[in-house]
């Protein structure tokens, strides 16, 4: 019997760049409009949506957008690297989780995770007058000099239970491109793939698209 | 007395050990470092039950059914509904970002007057009001209104108003759902049309922008998503949002989607593949052969008849061909026509998966009832007031949508040929920034005798107008939404306040309810949610059915394809109030036209501008807003990711380290609503920047006849050749800089001003 894993299969070629998943994210898990400074891959989202492409000049080009949260690895390089002990792999469903008031804002795991998915608030957040009142009870407020990243909104393990368990993300999807669940029963099909296999990091997000070059890499 | 050194060491050593075995110290330990990483000037938590409640959002064109979480009557988070129809759990940003959206910073919380200095000054309701009267008083019949885009009683309620002064001045922002009724009725038809997504074999997008801009996209995507495998096809000038979700994108140039249609035309009837009956069929057929031949069509789309066969293969198969514009606007009605008499052709119009013409939603019976009665209009002011034999109620108007042409109407009135309103009333709308031409549209606005605006937020109109007043945004306020353009079966929502709204805000509703009798010419309700009421009533008594929960709930579209209608409920307004939708999947019978007169003179050749060597390819998306909506960018923090820079101008090397199986290009073109060095973003292909000499990163100029934009340039490889991509934004705050350069001519046939494949030129700065 294979030990429940959650995680998510996100198919490419259903997924059209709407955004819906970040702004379902931010609103469930209180980033702030204006963001604060943050260190990592630009935005302070949890979910950022990059756009790929096969490299090719039109009319010979293709892209697609890629939806990446944290890939919550069975071999997270980010729990070896943090000294404190402040993210840890959790023993339900692996879920890679981040503990605020734990950490010491060192950024070794920035440094250590080579999907580039962790965020450092460099800034206290900064709420527009009256917009404080829309905060979820579901996520705290990070201060400044902390790490912060995805949590496969663990809160709502504990809120709704394993069998009604889904992400903000998944659950916004109007397309249904992101499907959360036991990744090792989402696994399915040779168009299922993970990125950076070469790490060996086993991430619990997985891709999906038909398109070659999407799964395999340009052949460039 | 003295302490000698062992009373001193066991007194040390009794205060170390009580102070470890205390928990005070601990507790003060740990509250420091709770005070450090919790500091006390960040936000609390709300504490205390979340409650859940089922409503539509209003915020976004769609009708969408949402979940509200509220928390002591504060609402937290939006949710798509999973048990609405329209919604299945789905949701779009602007949906999304409306309990954020209410504490803009900027929002219009009390009436603002215009003084002397040109700065508005916050006034009482009673001095706007009265103002507001005394203008209207004096303007007599020479009001003009302009309404949202979007269907619903507010809009209808407008109208009542302006016929009530003796005005018939009442326009509507342009929207698709206007001009596809138009091409229904050239055709012959009435109601309008919508796309059987749900249950069709296959999709021809002819432009379309189904999965983004058509108000209906979100219930489109929905169920398009489930069907990756189904054979679609979008053609567009960009590999937009809708083309990522169809199987194939085939590049095809601005301004030529009745070109396509008619060419597919062609090959359906040299197939001998036309199932459909049309009156003047033969006469269609004629005209594609003596102007869309295959080498036409090559030589006007870039298409070779391979793929215009295999397409009309998949037309006459069963695939369903939506017309429309790959950026929800500029279009003209040929395309629309044409598009719709391939349905015509292949025997798909008003069956399962093909093309539906759908009536009106019910209701509103009053406004027109009051009308011939006399109790506004020639009652009062035979003068000026409709006749006998005119349309007492514009919004029900039968004439065909085009007559009311408000981006010619604007242009007129700013060139002067035409005298400029003494009221201008704008209803939760922005031609300022929302029509072509906008400088055009700013200056008709600025001509305007007395120029009042009803928004929640400023826009470049409200700056223009000389009394803003306040209206509640969604979540706030009651308000419906009929038939989202796109859905094959009519629809009918209501949203209801959740909270107070803010400020002083009032629902312009209410406000011309109030107006009206103040005016000597009341119209019925005494409210604006008793009017939505009274229309519920009537729809009660019309017939069509409320979708029950899983698993009992029968779908509109299941009805389309013979699954039995359920019966009528009672209580109908309970049922909407609590989030649910009113459905009636019943189409208007037709035997429509294939429009081949209209066509024959609307499709002429067209001189091309040399000095002007490119098109224009504006590009919707969601991420920026919606016309007459603020735009969900700043609320859920997503222009923050403008202020990154310009897709392929940004330092690349943080985001190399993260790529993955998709290699190709960590970070390749820019993201919708992009900006650079806040400058717009002009995304060109490489091809099409050499040979206009430039480089990704240079600053550029376009130009068009109608006004020019800076912008940096940005290498994009999903742009076809020879166009110039820039974004939309679906309207207010974003869209601007892209409407200043389209200019737009009438089209010949219907007089509907077109600016679809705009041309334009670029030079570096």
């Amino acid at each position: 019997m294979s030990v429940l894993k959650w995680g998510m299969v996100i198919d490419l070629d259903r997924c059209t760049g709407c955004g819906v998943c970040q702004v379902a994210c931010r609103l469930e898990n209180n980033i702030p409009p204006a963001g604060g400074a943050v260190s990592g891959a630009g935005a302070p989202d949890w979910i950022t949506l990059e756009r790929r492409d096969n490299g090719r000049s039109f009319p010979e080009s293709d892209d697609l957008y890629l939806p990446k949260p944290c890939m919550h690895c069975e071999n997270p390089p980010c729990v070896t690297a943090c000294p404190v002990g402040a993210t840890q792999k959790s023993g339900q469903g692996g879920i890679v989780s981040q503990e605020y008031a734990r950490c010491i804002g060192c950024r070794l795991c920035l440094a250590a995770c080579p999907y580039g998915v962790r965020r450092f608030t460099r800034t206290d957040p900064v709420w527009p007058r009256g917009m404080e009142g829309t905060l979820t009870p579901f996520a705290s407020v990070r201060p400044k000099g902390v790490v912060e990243k995805c949590t496969l909104c663990a809160h709502r393990l504990a809120m709704y239970g394993p069998a009604a368990y889904t992400t903000a993300c998944a659950e916004a999807c109007p397309t249904g491109a992101i499907v959360f669940g036991d990744v090792e029963k989402l696994r399915k099909g040779a168009a299922v793939f993970e990125l950076l296999p070469e790490k060996k990091t086993e991430p619990q997000v997985l891709y999906a698209s038909r398109r070659d070059w999407a799964r395999q890499g340009s052949d460039e | 007395m003295g302490i000698g050194r062992r009373e001193f060491l066991g007194v040390a050593a009794g205060l170390t050990v009580g102070a470890t075995a205390s928990p005070a110290l601990w507790r003060a330990a740990r509250d420091f470092t709770r005070m450090s990483q919790d500091p006390l000037w960040l936000p609390g938590l709300p504490r205390g039950p979340i409650r859940e409640i089922t409503s539509m959002s209003l915020a976004c064109p769609s009708a969408l059914g949402v979940k509200v979480l509220l928390n002591e009557g504060r609402p937290l988070i939006i949710r798509g509904d999973p048990e609405h129809p329209l919604s299945q759990g789905g949701i779009t940003p602007p949906a999304q970002a409306e309990a954020r959206a209410r504490f803009h910073p900027d929002r219009v919380l009390t009436p603002l007057l215009k003084n002397g200095q040109g700065v508005f000054e916050p006034v009482s309701w009673a001095v706007a009001l009265d103002l507001l009267a005394t203008k209207l008083v004096a303007a007599r019949d020479q009001v003009m209104a302009v309404g949202p885009a979007s269907r619903g009683t507010l809009g209808d309620l407008l109208a009542a108003f302006l016929v009530g002064l003796g005005s018939e001045h009442i326009f509507r922002m342009p929207s698709e759902a206007d001009l596809a009724k138009a091409a229904a009725t050239l055709m012959g038809g009435s109601g309008q049309p919508g796309y059987d997504l749900d249950n069709s074999g296959g999709l021809v997008l002819l432009g379309a922008d189904a999965f983004e801009s058509m108000p209906s996209s979100p219930h489109f995507r929905k169920a398009w998503g489930e069907r990756t495998g189904v054979p679609s096809t979008f053609f567009g000038p960009t590999r937009s949002a809708t083309a990522a979700l169809c199987r194939d994108w085939i590049p095809l140039p601005a301004g030529e989607e009745a070109g396509l249609a008619m060419g597919i035309a062609w090959h359906l009837a040299d197939m001998g593949r036309i199932a459909g009956a049309a009156p003047d069929l033969m006469e269609f057929v004629d005209l594609t052969r003596q102007r869309f031949s295959p080498a036409d069509v090559l030589s006007s789309t870039g298409l070779g008849p391979d793929i215009l066969r295999t397409v009309a293969m998949g037309v006459a198969g069963g695939a369903l061909a939506v017309p429309g514009s790959f950026c929800g606007e500029g279009l003209g009605l040929a395309p629309f026509v044409a598009g719709l008499a391939l349905s015509v052709m292949s025997g798909r119009v008003n069956r399962p998966g093909g093309v539906f013409l759908t009536g009106p939603v019910p209701g509103v019976a009053w406004l027109p009832d009051r009308g011939r009665s006399g109790r506004f209009g020639p009652g009062s002011d035979s003068h000026t007031g409709p006749g006998p034999d005119t349309v007492s109620n514009p919004a029900q108007d039968t004439r065909p949508y085009f007559a009311r042409d408000l981006a010619g109407r604007l242009k007129d009135i700013a060139l002067g040929l035409i005298p400029a309103p003494a009221v201008l009333l704008l209803v939760e709308c922005d031609p300022a920034e929302g029509m072509p031409s906008t400088e055009l549209a700013a200056r008709a606005v600025v001509k305007a005798g007395f120029k009042v605006a009803f928004a929640s937020l400023p826009t470049p109109s409200t700056h223009l107008c000389d009394l803003i007043l306040p209206a509640p945004m969604p979540l706030e306020r009651f308000d419906d939404a009929a038939t989202p353009y796109g859905l094959a079966f009519a629809s009918y929502g209501l949203a209801r306040p959740l909270v107070r709204p803010l400020g002083s805000a009032r629902h312009p509703g209410d406000v011309l309810l109030e107006l009206a009798v103040r005016l000597g010419k009341p119209l019925g309700p005494a409210s604006f949610a008793q009017a939505l009421r009274q229309r519920v009533a009537d729809l009660e008594a019309a017939g069509g059915y409320v979708v029950r929960p899983a698993p009992d709930g029968v779908m509109p579209w299941r009805v389309l394809v013979g699954q039995a209608q359920p019966a009528p409920e009672a209580g109908l307004w309970r049922a909407l109030l609590e989030g649910r939708a009113w459905f009636r999947p019943e189409p208007v019978h037709a035997e429509l036209s294939c429009g081949a007169r209209f066509l024959a003179e609307a499709l002429a050749p067209e001189a091309i501008d040399l000095d002007l060597p490119l098109k224009l390819a504006p590009q919707p998306t969601w991420r920026t807003g919606l016309a007459g909506f603020p735009g969900p960018c700043m609320l859920t923090g997503q222009a923050d990711q403008s202020k990154v820079g310009g897709g392929c101008l940004m330092d690349e090397t943080g985001l190399a380290s993260a790529s993955g199986g998709v290699r190709a290009r960590a970070v390749s073109g820019p993201r919708p609503g992009e900006t650079g060095g806040g400058k717009p973003l002009v995304r060109l292909n490489a091809a099409t920047a050499r040979e206009a000499r430039a480089h990704g990163g240079d600053l550029v100029r376009v130009s068009s006849p109608a006004g020019a934009v800076e912008a940096m340039l940005a290498i994009d490889e999903s742009v076809m050749d020879g166009h110039v991509a820039l974004d939309l934004g679906l309207g207010q705050g974003q869209g601007g800089y892209v409407r200043r350069l389209a200019a737009f001519a009438p089209e010949p046939g219907s007089g509907v001003s077109v600016w679809a494949g705009c041309r334009v030129s670029l030079e570096l700065l």
